[in-house]
């Protein structure tokens, strides 16, 4: 196979330990692994940073530890794209660390579609790199390699195509790490109705409500289905909670004007990462004038009212312009100059012209990245990845983060969704115990 | 072996050894096994310790014999939790992960599933053909038309299905009544989906194409107006510099109504236009004209502007557009004033294609 080779370095701690001298012990490993690689043009490494928890953590707390880290990292390891994944867990049953990786390893699976991924033996403790390794497998198969390193050499042994998820649960988890909460909801309600209700698959139904509301922009309704989850204590339920209060904020409070935007984001974020460029097109527009609209109010000492006619942007972007140079605006310069720039505005031409604006043109990656990037040559995960990293540099100039919120949401939903179902094979087993002997023999362990 | 019984393999650790040979060993060990005498093959996490080895075990393993292994973890609790990949799915469960993925539209994540058996070119060029069509790039895929019919044919579909499917290449032309159908057939896609905010982009669109075909104008490829051919009626285009835009379109209708009524010398309102004498293409043109300035329609089209997909953050519910359009979904609303234009579709290419999808699965699964 000629397609490149992605390895997938991995570096478990504990949140106690001395992270930098945790990840100095790993840099010689790492230079050593990366020198006996074919000298490529910059080599490219996933660091999964597996850090063990005593409790669970807002996940602003996960966005700055990854900050962290890879700006650590980057600056050892210059000349080589280091990327940096942080996968929180509390406990290391199999179970439970396989469902922290999933979002994760699928996400890898969707920047890198068409390259092999390494997972470099001998790197992270046993449990989670086992643990990795079979989600890993699952998810990439064929893709999916083993690296040996061996002094300053390394051997690859790959993976023959030979096996495809099954039953229920697969299809349940494509839908869900694909976004796709109706139908996700569809099949959970099918499975109920043939298997009966369980707990947990209750409060994963409420989920899936609670996200499809939001992917419509339906707030209120997406706060009555939060509801029958409130009591469970979890600091993603707590922090949704939070955020769809302030999405709930009237026009014209900051706090939820910029809380709109950030979901504008994340949804954009969804969408890109589905390569569903039309959906991701039909709400772009208007991120880029929210962005104007808030600059435009918060941006001086003064709050504004927004502009009565928010249909000519143009106008907007030369009164801001006005504004800036009158020294009556001042802050978010950063933001302004992105949602101002070439870059943005012909990106949003093709939108104009296409079957979602007023034409009847049709989206192609290849001529949506070259406007956005300005340069026809990036692969595409790279200018997804630009796009991803502008975004998060306005988000943090107009004051807030972008975050990986509907990654963990899957991951809640999986994790439930897995206690519910081995609860209900265990009653099955136990119905069965006194036929079932191949299993009662396995008691020894 | 009988059902009950077991072995142990055992491969021992030398922490010295180097990669190459290791990974020889454990392929010398398990060389020796003969897999189909065993049920299940059981992995314990137990002797752990061994990272590199226990990896390479692991992964030997599931090279070899995946649909037969299972791993155990043992020393977390008591329960025995395993997790299964069969590869030999069941045809019915395999046809069934399928049916559901394709008619949720995830035609991506169906391939996927598909991508590790040998299912021919017809299933890959048709899941091309589904990507073209929700990208709305037909001409990348202008032949897939053709093939859509020709696997329709062959599972005796309907013959008028068959020649709306060959007929929908004219898409990749962008022919305005191809477009109107295919923006009829999506919206109806994603209303089923009730993925709202794309329902209602699209359609907006399919209004604004209707009533584009309806003045008798077309747009040429740099979406300029121009006055289309063949067309039962047409309006003369403005003097002044339109754009392609729905709202565009309808100050002109305006126009048009405040022109007839000076030359009806009447005046022309919702009460009494269908009693006055009207020539057929006038009368036409007023019914448009008040079809679309009703006020509860308008605000069914201004949702595409109140939310995210315009100028707002309005949400929208299933109920609430029912409501604005009298009790009946939006594409029921509009299907009289399509059908008085012989622009209502009869058929939809993506329940088509999903149709041809299952078939052709349904048959590489035999």
């Amino acid at each position: 196979m000629d397609e490149p080779l992605i390895p997938q370095w991995i570096v478990t701690v504990h949140e106690y330990d001395d992270a930098v001298s945790r990840l100095q012990q790993e840099y010689n490993f790492i230079s050593r692994f990366l020198s006996a690689q074919d000298a490529q043009e910059p080599p490219l490494l996933y660091l999964w940073y597996c850090i063990q928890v005593d409790s669970e953590r807002e996940a602003q707390y996960w966005q700055e530890v990854r900050r962290k880290v890879q700006s650590v990292v980057s600056q050892t390891f210059a000349g080589v794209q280091l990327r940096v994944l942080v996968v929180p867990y509390i406990s290391t049953s199999l179970e439970d660390l396989t469902a922290a990786f999933a979002p994760y390893i699928h996400k890898i699976s969707v920047i890198h579609p068409l390259d092999r991924l390494g997972q470099v033996v001998g790197t992270g403790d046993p449990a989670v790199a086992h643990a990795f390794f079979i989600e890993a497998i699952k998810q990439w198969e064929d893709r999916y390699v083993s690296l040996y390193p061996d002094d300053f050499a390394y051997t690859a042994v790959d993976t023959p195509a030979l096996f495809v998820e099954k039953s229920w649960h697969s299809v349940f988890r494509q839908l869900v790490l694909n976004y796709d909460y109706r139908d996700a909801l569809q099949a959970l309600n099918e499975r109920i109705r043939l298997q009966g209700e369980e707990e947990e698959l209750t409060l994963v139904k409420h989920a899936l409500k609670m996200l499809v509301d939001r992917l419509n922009f339906a707030f209120r309704q997406a706060s009555v289905h939060l509801k029958p989850l409130e009591a469970i204590p979890h600091p993603l339920i707590a922090q949704t909670k939070e955020i769809l209060n302030r999405l709930l904020l009237a026009e014209g409070n900051r706090d939820g004007d910029l809380e709109r935007i950030a979901e504008l984001y994340r949804h954009l974020d969804l969408y890109l990462e589905m390569d569903q460029l039309h959906s991701f097109f039909i709400r772009f527009y208007r991120a880029r004038e929210a962005v104007l609209q808030f600059i435009y109010r918060y941006g001086g000492d003064a709050v504004r009212e927004a502009p009565t006619s928010p249909h000519v942007i143009h106008q907007l972007i030369e009164q801001i312009e006005e504004d800036y140079a009158k020294e009556e605006l001042y802050r978010y310069v950063a933001a302004y100059f992105y949602a101002k720039s070439k870059n943005v505005t012909d990106t949003l031409q093709l939108r104009n012209v296409s079957i979602v604006g007023h034409g009847r043109r049709g989206f192609r990656d290849k001529s949506v990245w070259e406007k956005y990037t300005g340069y026809g040559g990036h692969p595409m995960y790279k200018s997804k990845l630009k796009f991803e990293r502008d975004s998060a540099l306005v988000l943090r100039d107009l004051g807030t983060d972008s975050d990986e919120h509907f990654s963990e949401w899957n991951q809640w939903i999986l994790t439930q969704v897995s206690k519910g179902v081995h609860k209900y094979e265990q009653e099955a087993a136990a119905a069965n115990s006194g036929t079932d002997t191949t299993r009662a023999d396995l008691d020894p362990w | 072996m009988i059902p009950g019984e077991f072995d142990i393999l055992q491969i021992s650790y030398f922490p010295e050894e180097n990669v190459k040979a290791m990974l020889v060993r454990i392929s010398d060990v398990l060389n020796g096994v003969q897999a189909e005498n065993y049920q299940d093959i059981y992995i314990s996490t137990h002797y752990a310790k061994y990272g590199k080895l226990y990896h390479a075990v692991s992964h030997e393993c599931m090279r070899r014999f995946a649909n037969q292994l299972t791993f155990i973890d043992s020393d977390r609790s008591t329960r025995v939790s395993y997790l299964d990949m069969e590869p030999f799915l069941q045809k019915e469960r395999l046809f069934q992960i399928c049916r559901d993925l394709i008619l949720s539209g995830n035609y991506s994540a169906a391939g996927k599933v598909l991508q590790t058996r040998p299912m021919g070119t017809e299933m890959s060029r048709l899941l091309s053909l589904a990507d073209a069509l929700i990208r709305f790039t037909p001409e990348q895929a202008k032949p897939e038309f053709n093939l859509l019919a020709d696997v329709l044919e062959r599972y005796h579909a309907d013959q008028e299905a068959v020649a709306f499917c060959r007929g929908m290449q004219k898409l990749c032309e962008q022919d305005a009544g191809s477009v109107i159908t295919y923006l009829y057939n999506i919206s109806e896609f994603y209303y089923e989906q009730e993925q709202l905010v794309e329902f209602f982009v699209y359609y907006y669109r399919l209004v604004e194409e209707w009533v584009l075909y309806a003045m008798g104008w077309d747009v040429g490829y740099g979406n300029e107006l121009r006055l289309a051919k063949g067309r039962e009626f047409s309006l003369p285009l403005p003097r002044e510099r339109i754009q392609t835009y729905l709202h565009h379109y309808i100050r002109v209708l305006r126009n048009e109504r405040y022109r007839l009524a000076r030359k009806y010398r009447s005046q022309i309102d919702r009460t009494n236009w269908k009693n006055l004498p009207l020539s057929e293409q006038d009368r036409a043109y007023i019914e448009i004209c008040m079809f679309l300035t009703e006020d509860r329609f308008n605000e069914l089209l201004e949702l595409r502007h109140e939310g995210v997909s315009g100028h707002g953050f309005e949400d929208f519910t299933l109920k609430e557009c029912i409501e604005l359009c009298g009790g009946i979904p939006p594409l029921e609303k509009l299907d009289p004033m399509l059908a008085r234009w012989g622009v209502k579709p009869e058929h939809n290419i993506i329940q088509l294609l999903n149709h041809a999808l299952l078939s052709v699965l349904d048959e590489a699964l035999q």
